[in-house]
């Protein structure tokens, strides 16, 4: 896979779906991606003196953002899944210092390479999620549609592959699905 | 917005002079959110002092404080006659005077401290934390797709628009200037929301980034939140809501933790181990009742200061939206948003009985929200002049917390000026609130529709009878003392609070129909009434408070029947009546306070009046018609209080002449006549003012109160005239002026002072006795009251004939020449009662603790213990005898076995060796009674048990000779 991160995903699906929540995007901008996940599933709790609006404004970015971000993560999930890494991640989130990787400025997830099975859960996450939401299913249905779509996009070219990785599309079965055959829920 | 602010237009415009003409009269009074910090304020402070004290007596204890819980848990008897010092016990007396004057209360004092330095650090860092969050961006450093240039233009208009807006508060809105505030965006959060945080003079609004995304979209939303944080700083509400939340935070972790750990974790561990500590480990368990009022105490206090902390926090919001409106934002934006939320909460079905109780739990955690709900908002937008009084729930909790509060200063500090303190911010506390809630209801024109509300009276009082219940009465450790006259002293405190809140409520509308300007009206009334909340709690904490605890100080009715013994033979029941209202209002100094308060509540009343009753021109005959147009006015009150004072001479002239006791041949003394004259006069005088204040209470109408006060006053002018009248002609008149009628001319100035003091007392009695009154006519004159009324016609002018101004004047000095007689009571010292309570040192605390175990154990356990002894004895005599009778041994071998089992079940003796003796030798006192029954009834010989029980005898017999040796070593050191 090459290093497109998911927020260029978000970023992409967004300003093709949702360009009013461009400035969400903008401003999530100055927060690292694991802040912004967090920030997504949180639930912020009224301050005194706050006007009272507890409901976020912006749909499709939180959706788009945690079902692309839960897809990495499982694809990624062995190599990260010890329990140190685990405790420290603990600790680090507790004492809200940034892991090595963020203090280096480089905290973005990358998207690593989805199977079919994987890409089918990622459109069925963005489906539910979006009705949840609020999206109509037509609309929900669109909007997986367009972030499978962008996650496809998102593969290694074969040039990259020759020159990157010999023989690693070996491993998956979904290397050869293009936009039309994009999964059904 | 419906309407004019109340504190912005006069109510009655049509009254004022000249020099009111442009329609203005800000009063100028404390906001409701003062109201409400102020309160937060007193229950945290008091709150902090008794969560401190408690937690360091069982931390740091050395038995001072819980010992004499434990004294006063065991024997509350002995320790109320300690008290009164009739026990010979003064190590008793020590033991409760040594806490008041210090020693524990220190902790007390180290912990407000703590408290209110960590809320001062607290107050500086949580703002600086605040803007330390990670997320937060200035405008300057936005992107392009912000809109950084326009978003600044913006913002800038809103600062220049609720920098000139109306504000809708108590103040000037002159006075209020908007300190231009630092934007920032925090990119953190996806809300279409708004916070201000920050110093009060360097404000930063933070916007948050959802609401940049709503600007393009909805931009009235993106102003509503602006302006709303905008007002937000306008009204300084940055350093109110900091402090708030820096003393909530630091009652948390100094007080409210370390109490729930050290008390929580001392009961656990009792209840795991058996030993409480700082407490005997055996004894412990009679400090039970104490420490669970304390930490009932303790609870109810926590629970006030949450409620007080929501209630402030949820003010300011509203009063935010408000002044947002003013400014310009469109209510539509909290319209939607209450729509919103109605239809989410209809979504969730509430005929279930588990619906129903997530529905009333919800309402319940709605208390504890600092922030309102929409619909509450949207409610607030529509009736802006609701948010000026105070809900009775918050009338409840001034009444609980201020009664908790003056309890716990008085014994921290003592009974006089600071208690009066804390009862003089509580009345001022609640003087504002009603004053609120009077203004508020002038606008919203409830009173001509409703008359006044008894709620807040009824709340506040009822807060203060909960108050009083949880901090305890009296002395004793008990929930409920055991005099019988307790309820009804208690329903006092309901009725002394419907009757304060109603008479400063209603003689603030007085004012207002006088033509004052609320300013005035405010500054004329706050004294009075403040003056009148205090002699209240004064009256309550010093007299019914202590006579109610159980007569520590020595008997109102002893004292009374050695004085008049034939009395206490003839007439008991008169006597004990006596006897109780000395008790508990006849002391000198309360009686006279008492009756200042009622000769007080009436004077003001036709002192706001005296303008209008003696000035002229067509503007005081409009205030008069303007009274009659709102029924507030004083028609047919000085005829029902004459018909009640003839009624009271009818009466008096009766008993005069026709009671025995009374006549100068009765077989009484001198001293008794004098007695029951004055007694049997005041009744009269008292029933009769109380009948006219009554009949004239149920009338109810907007100035029930003050009508009810001069009702009794005229009623007991007459019946005073009347009375002087029958006296100067010998006594019963020249209709029946024989010798024997009544008492001599001579005579009469004798009990002059004592019956015009008790007289005096009769307006406040009659006071009373108009509020419940008043209150069942409202229960069941409420329906037809909610039926709209037809118009009342144009009210005729009011005649104002020299005869009633004379009659006003006449009241007048009748008032004043019994004020300046009852005052020559003061120095007759035949009605001093209360001794002085000395403060007695003696020996170390454990001593003294351990010698009221002792004296504890030895009054209450000890004759379980002797009862063995005797029944040990009874057997051995019957053994002894030759020949013995069986079924004689048996019978006594009976009573042993159940006397040892009931010692052993009885609290053991306060020693570990002595009592571990005690249990071995009642355990063998009962095997060997039980061998004896058995034994003996036998046929066949069984020769062991009468030796068993010998030498059970002699071990119990050589315990309880070591026992005695301490039992009298402890009565000789208590002595």
């Amino acid at each position: 896979m090459g290093t497109t991160e998911v927020r260029a995903v978000v970023v992409d699906v967004v300003a093709q779906y949702a360009p009013e929540e461009a400035p969400v995007l903008a401003a999530l901008a100055h927060v690292d991606d694991a802040h912004v996940v967090r920030i997504l599933r949180g639930r912020r709790k009224t301050e005194p003196l706050g006007f009272g609006f507890a409901e976020v404004v912006a749909v499709v970015t939180p959706v788009v953002w945690l079902a692309v971000d839960e897809a990495c993560r499982s694809a990624v999930q062995s190599s990260v899944d010890s329990a140190h890494a685990r405790l420290a991640g603990a600790a680090r989130r507790l004492l809200r210092r940034p892991s090595a990787a963020g203090a280096a400025g480089g905290s973005a997830t990358e998207v690593p390479e989805l199977s079919r099975d994987q890409l089918d859960l990622v459109h069925r996450r963005v489906t539910e999620d979006a009705q949840a939401a609020g999206l109509a299913a037509e609309d929900a249905e669109k909007l997986a549609d367009r972030v499978v779509a962008r996650l496809i996009l998102a593969r290694p070219t074969p040039a990259d592959t020759v020159s990157g990785r010999d023989g690693a599309r070996g491993g998956t079965d979904g290397g050869d699905i293009t936009p039309d055959d994009r999964p059904r829920a | 917005m419906t309407g004019p602010d109340p504190y912005t237009t006069f109510p009655y415009p049509h009254l004022t002079g000249s020099h009111d003409e442009d329609g203005s009269g800000r009063p100028g009074i404390p906001s409701g959110t003062v109201l409400r910090f102020a309160l937060l304020a007193v229950g945290m402070l008091t709150a902090t002092l008794e969560m401190t004290n408690t937690a360091a007596s069982l931390l740091f204890a050395d038995g001072t404080g819980l010992g004499c819980w434990f004294a006063v848990g065991d024997d509350s008897a002995f320790w109320r006659a300690a008290l009164a010092g009739r026990t010979g016990a003064p190590l008793a007396e020590s033991c409760l005077t040594e806490p008041v004057q210090g020693g524990i209360h220190d902790w007390g004092y180290a912990g407000t401290a703590a408290l209110l330095a960590t809320a001062t650090v607290l107050y500086w860092l949580l703002p600086r934390f605040r803007s330390r969050r990670r997320g937060l961006v200035a405008l300057e450093d936005l992107d392009a797709a912000f809109d950084p240039a326009g978003l600044r233009t913006e913002l800038d208009e809103l600062v220049t628009l609720a920098g000139h807006a109306e504000h809708h508060g108590s103040l000037d809105s002159s006075y209020l200037v908007l300190t231009p505030p630092r934007f920032v965006v925090d990119c953190t959060a996806l809300d279409a929301g708004a916070v201000v945080f920050g110093r009060a003079r360097a404000p930063v609004v933070s916007l948050h980034a959802g609401l940049l995304t709503v600007r393009s979209t909805a931009p009235e939303r993106f102003r509503a939140v602006v302006l709303h944080e905008l007002a937000h700083i306008r009204t300084m509400d940055v350093g109110l809501a900091y402090s708030v939340l820096a003393l909530w935070r630091a009652f948390l972790a100094v007080v409210l933790i370390p109490y729930t750990v050290i008390v929580g974790g001392s009961f656990v561990w009792a209840a795991t181990t058996g030993h409480f500590p700082g407490l005997d480990d055996k004894l412990w368990p009679a400090a039970l009742p104490e420490l669970t009022r304390q930490t009932a105490k303790a609870l109810l206090l926590v629970a006030a200061v949450v409620l007080i902390r929501a209630a402030t926090l949820r003010h300011r919001e509203l009063v935010a939206d408000v002044d947002a409106v003013a400014a310009g934002a469109c209510i539509e934006v909290w319209e939607k948003a209450a729509a919103a939320e109605a239809s989410h909460s209809r979504l969730r079905p509430t005929t279930s009985r588990p619906a129903t109780s997530f529905h009333l739990a919800g309402r319940a955690l709605a208390l504890v929200r600092p922030h309102p709900t929409w619909q509450e908002r949207l409610h607030a937008l529509h009736r802006p002049f609701t948010l000026r009084g105070l809900s009775p729930l918050q009338y409840f909790l001034i009444g609980c917390t201020t009664m908790i509060s003056v309890h716990t200063v008085a014994r921290v500090w003592g009974p006089g000026l600071e208690a009066s303190t804390v009862a003089m911010i509580a009345a001022g506390i609640l003087f504002f609130a009603v004053w609120h809630d009077q203004l508020r209801a002038r606008f919203a024109n409830l009173l001509r529709e409703h008359g006044p509300s008894p709620a807040p009276g009824l709340a506040f009082g009822g807060g203060l009878f909960l108050g009083q219940f949880v901090a305890g009465v009296g002395h004793s450790s008990r929930w409920w003392p055991t005099a019988p006259e307790t309820p009804v002293v208690l329903l006092a405190l309901p009725l002394c609070g419907a009757l304060w809140v109603g008479w400063v409520d209603q003689i603030s509308h007085l004012c207002l129909l006088q033509g004052a300007r609320p300013r005035a009206a405010v500054w004329l009334t706050a004294f009075p009434s403040c003056l009148f909340g205090v002699a209240l709690f004064q009256w309550w904490v010093d007299d019914a408070f202590t006579a109610m605890a159980g007569d520590p100080f020595g008997s109102a009715l002893e004292s009374l029947a050695m004085e008049l013994p034939d009395l206490a033979q003839t007439h008991p029941t008169t006597l004990r009546v006596i006897a109780g209202t000395i008790q508990y209002v006849g002391t000198p100094a309360t009686g006279d306070s008492m009756a200042f308060i009622g000769i007080a509540a009436w004077f003001f009343v036709v002192l706001v009046q005296l303008p209008r009753f003696y000035g002229r021109g067509p503007l005081y005959r409009m205030r008069s018609m303007t009274m009659h147009a709102e029924r507030a006015s004083f028609g047919g009150v000085a005829t029902l209080g004459l018909m009640c004072g003839l009624a009271v001479c009818v009466v008096l002239f009766v008993l005069l002449s026709s009671a025995d006791s009374l006549l100068p041949g009765s077989p009484l003394p001198e001293s008794a006549r004098r007695m029951l004259l004055v007694w049997w006069t005041a009744m009269a005088f008292w029933a009769g003012s109380s009948l006219a204040a009554v009949l004239t209470a149920i009338r109810l109408g907007p100035l029930w109160l003050p009508r009810a006060l001069t009702a009794a006053a005229v009623a007991q002018a007459t019946a005073l005239v009347g009375f002087l009248g029958l006296m100067s002609f010998g006594g019963c008149g020249r209709l029946v002026a024989t010798a024997s009628c009544g008492l001599q001319s001579s005579k009469l100035a004798e009990i002059h002072p004592v019956l015009f003091e008790t007289v005096s007392l009769g307006l406040l009695a009659a006071a009373l006795a108009a509020v419940p009154a008043a209150l069942l006519a409202y229960v069941v004159r409420r329906p037809a009251r909610l039926r709209p009324r037809p118009p009342r016609g144009r009210a005729a002018t009011p005649v104002r004939t020299w005869a009633v101004r004379a009659g006003v004047g006449l009241l007048l000095t009748t008032t004043v020449a019994s004020c300046s007689a009852s005052q020559e009571l003061r120095g007759d010292p035949s009605l001093v009662l209360r001794p002085h309570r000395g403060v007695l040192t003696g020996e170390s605390t454990a001593d003294r603790i351990q010698a009221l175990q002792l004296r504890a154990w030895e009054s209450t356990e000890n004759p379980f213990f002797t009862d063995v002894l005797a029944y040990h004895n009874l057997a051995d005599r019957i053994i002894r005898t030759t020949p013995s009778n069986i079924d004689d041994v048996v019978a006594a071998c009976a009573g042993l076995h159940l006397s040892a089992e009931r010692a052993l079940h009885a609290r053991p003796f306060p020693d570990d060796d002595l009592g571990h003796r005690w249990t071995n030798a009642l355990r063998r006192s009962v095997s060997a009674a039980e061998a004896c029954r058995t034994g003996a009834a036998s046929p066949a010989p069984h020769r062991a048990w009468p030796t068993d029980l010998a030498v059970a005898r002699t071990e119990a017999l050589d315990i309880y000779s070591a026992t005695l040796s301490r039992l009298v070593s402890a009565r000789m050191r208590s002595d």
